[in-house]
């Protein structure tokens, strides 16, 4: 079971009146200023971490690890950074794409095969359909393949294309890897009991 | 369950999971180790080097092409011309002809040679490295030249 526990609520708009944008705070990094670089930290770890969790199966270590990854290459490329998205999607892209570096690295071909022997292997046991946790759990079981496919079009929302690309599989493969995993994911949380 | 559930129940997975532990301390030490590297990487020597190389072997051309017209004069008690001041210093038995006015040049092209011969050694494969190298041979060739007229 994870140790990762839920974001705490955010706090209130006036406590975070006065507080520097997150513009200026990349300002000040590019410049070497890491106090202003562990200000952006505290600011986004919570949904660098968050989309890195997911894609790593709910792995806390793996995750941990991740995170911190995501932050130090943030680091050495801000200055690539061009001002013209929202820092926090230019830094979720990034640490998505951190997370998505060891399954890009995978030959497609021996990955799908081994996602289909991990999911054969895999006796159904169906979780409580009702509960967050359940279905925290069931996205975590999924193959890597389609558990991170799932993850980008049904929780990021990304386009197939964009998957595919990223992923290096073609916009059907991205299609059938995201059946795939719904598929999987109504049995374990459930669905032959209909 | 269709489809459209599975999706609406995954959006609501989405949104901020804070880290179990502040994993800060593990990033500034890393942002640290890699602001404030301990050796430069070789790669970034190489323009340097090269600069350097680039900037003796003209300055020494300069100074063959100048000693050449200069006559031979006694050096003055105490003072040793195969001494170039902020260089270093040169055997007179290494310079062409044991002529003390070729000194600084030799010194110069010297340091020039070794300097590219080390940029080459970090990378092979750069030709315009080769071609540098060459001249400065030549130079030190004529140098040599020179040596041996005088002598």
């Amino acid at each position: 079971m994870s140790t990762a526990c839920l974001a705490m609520p955010l706090p209130s708009m006036d406590a975070s009146r006065n507080e520097p944008a997150d513009a200026d705070l990349v300002r000040r990094s590019v410049a070497g200023d890491t106090r202003a670089f562990e200000t952006l930290y505290r600011r986004h770890a919570g949904r660098v971490h968050g989309a890195v969790w997911r894609l790593s199966g709910m792995n806390a270590a793996r995750a941990e690890e991740l995170t911190q990854e995501a932050f130090v290459r943030a680091w050495q490329k801000l200055d690539s950074f061009r001002f013209e998205s929202a820092f926090t999607t230019w830094l979720h892209r990034l640490a998505v794409n951190v997370a998505l570096m060891e399954l890009r690295s995978r030959d497609p071909e021996d990955a799908h095969e081994a996602d289909v022997l991990e999911a054969a292997a895999e006796p159904v046991r169906p979780f409580c359909a009702g509960e967050r946790g359940d279905l925290e759990q069931a996205v975590a079981r999924l193959p890597p393949r389609a558990r991170a496919v799932l993850i980008l079009h049904d929780i990021e929302g990304w386009k197939h294309e964009e998957i595919g690309r990223e992923l290096g599989m073609a916009v059907g493969s991205s299609k059938a890897q995201l059946h795939r995993a719904r598929g999987l994911l109504r049995r374990m949380l459930g669905e032959h009991h209909d | 369950m269709t489809d459209f559930e599975i999706q609406r129940r995954l959006r609501d997975l989405r949104g901020p999971v804070e880290p179990s532990r502040d994993l800060w301390p593990g990033i500034a030490t890393r942002l640290t180790a890699a602001a404030a590297p301990a050796v430069a990487p070789p790669r970034r020597r190489l323009p340097l080097a090269l600069a350097a190389g680039v900037t003796l072997t003209a300055l020494a051309g300069v100074l063959a092409i100048a000693l050449q017209r200069q006559p031979v004069e006694r050096p003055l008690a105490g003072t040793d011309p195969a001494i170039l001041p902020g260089v270093g210093r040169v055997p007179l038995d290494q310079v062409p002809g044991g002529d003390p006015r070729l000194a600084g040049a030799t010194l110069v092209i010297d340091s020039a040679q070794a300097q590219l011969e080390a940029a080459l050694e970090q990378q092979p494969e750069a030709v315009f490295l080769v071609g540098l190298l060459n001249r400065t041979h030549a130079q030190r060739m004529k140098l040599e030249r020179i040596g041996a007229q005088a002598g």
